[in-house]
């Protein structure tokens, strides 16, 4: 019994070591930065669809909802969830307008601190700004797919809603593939980006609500 | 002469009107004492599976949308949590045999006055003032419907419910003459809840509407 016990936990972490190594430490992180910059600069215009899983750690419950998605250089975006609830939100440069069912709110970017820390994460980390940004610590993993970044706040305040954001890129540097956002109570939401164009022509119609 | 008539049938009815628009129906007949338990009454919170509402909050000029998901945990735990619909989560409330535990908050949510309405609000939603308490009942001959009334603090809580299927239809809250809430219910099929609609009457300017999604 107590060999077996002694295997079972051998195995287990084994099992850990390979998920750990499954992501290995960039070496050349300079080149991979200029990677991204470079995505950054070319990227004006994003359009996809994205499925948004949050996982609730404690009570082993996930909300699965689907969208579509539209960003626009310099600060216009847009999330459209279609299932399983209606639900838009634009960011039009400093206004903020949300539809839910058939009642549009509009909102000043500017006058919502909270909003507006919500929006700059998101557009940056869409369009891979953020790494020129100054309020996270950033390290750089591959695997033989994929490159993750993991971005932990440095501000108190961020810390406390933020615990880390998990960014992914594929290995052209092309675009955001997907988004691990972890809270401090491991609550994770995961955003998948799929059927992507960029630099694409967006109607500016897409970024208003009415 | 006609006129003062006239005026004071008005100002009559007008007070009736007042004193009964929220009360309970006046025939209906009082039976008997019971502890209210789930074989009573069909419980918001379902043992087996988790529901999810799509969510709206109107204080005052103030509108929050969002999801609420509540989960029976285990036998005497469940959760309600309310997350953005972008993911982020604002609160999380664990009930525990009828107690309410604030386990967690987004900061610029974490207000006493704000989180103590929120509070008895979701309590009376989730039916906790009646659940596990004695009850007067009430009855009317050849109706589907009793009437279930809890006193508590001052509060007269009055729950209307469907013999037939068990479940709560409507509550009124009524503090002396004058109703304070209302909560109204619609179900599914299979009994759950699908829609929530809760109204504060008075000063405070509050609305919650809960309605069921699949997820």
């Amino acid at each position: 019994m107590r060999n077996f016990i002694i295997i079972i936990y051998l195995i287990c972490i084994s099992c850990g070591a390979i998920a750990q190594t499954d992501y290995k430490v960039v070496k050349d992180t300079l080149s991979l930065k200029s990677k991204i910059s470079n995505m950054s600069k070319q990227t004006n215009s994003i359009e996809s669809d994205f499925i948004q899983v949050k996982n609730l750690s404690m009570l082993s419950e996930k909300i699965t909802s689907k969208g579509h998605f539209w960003f626009q250089k310099q600060n216009n975006m847009r999330w459209e969830y279609v299932s399983p609830y209606k639900y838009v939100i634009v960011v039009n440069k400093d206004k903020i307008l949300i539809k839910d069912e058939n009642k549009v709110k509009k909102y000043d970017l500017n006058s919502n601190k909270v909003f507006k820390e919500i929006n700059d994460i998101m557009i940056s980390c869409v369009n891979g700004s953020i790494l020129s940004s100054n309020r996270f610590r950033i390290q750089y993993f591959e695997n033989d797919k994929l490159y993750k970044l993991e971005l932990y706040p440095i501000g108190k305040g961020m810390k406390e809603s933020l615990k880390k954001i998990n960014m992914y890129f594929d290995k052209n540097v092309t675009s955001v593939v997907k988004l691990d956002m972890l809270e401090p109570s491991e609550d994770i939401t995961i955003i998948e980006f799929s059927n992507k164009m960029t630099n694409a022509n967006i109607s500016p119609e897409k970024f208003t609500l009415r | 002469m006609q006129t003062f008539r006239l005026k004071n049938l008005l100002l009559g009815s007008l007070f009736v009107i007042l004193l009964t628009s929220c009360s309970p129906n006046l025939f209906f007949k009082y039976s008997k004492n019971e502890l209210v338990t789930e074989t009573l009454l069909h419980p918001i919170v379902n043992r087996d599976n988790s529901l999810l509402f799509k969510t709206k909050i109107k204080l005052y000029n103030k509108y929050f949308s969002g999801l609420i998901l509540l989960k029976q945990t285990d036998s005497s735990t469940s959760h309600l949590v309310f997350v953005t619909e972008l993911g982020m989560k604002m609160f999380d409330y664990e009930i525990r045999n009828n107690q309410f535990k604030l386990t967690y908050v987004f900061k610029p949510l974490n207000k006493p006055k704000i989180l103590s309405l929120l509070e008895s609000d979701l309590k009376l939603i989730l039916l906790q003032n009646l659940l596990n308490k004695e009850a007067s009942i009430y009855k009317k001959e050849k109706k589907n419907v009793s009437i279930y009334k809890v006193v508590d603090q001052k509060l007269k809580h009055f729950y209307y419910i469907d013999l037939k299927t068990k479940t709560v239809d409507k509550t009124i809250i009524k503090r002396r003459l004058f109703c304070k809430e209302k909560v109204h219910y619609s179900y599914n099929d299979s009994l759950f809840a699908s829609q929530i609609k809760l109204k504060h009457k008075g000063i405070i300017r509050l609305k919650i509407e809960l309605n069921n999604i699949s997820k």
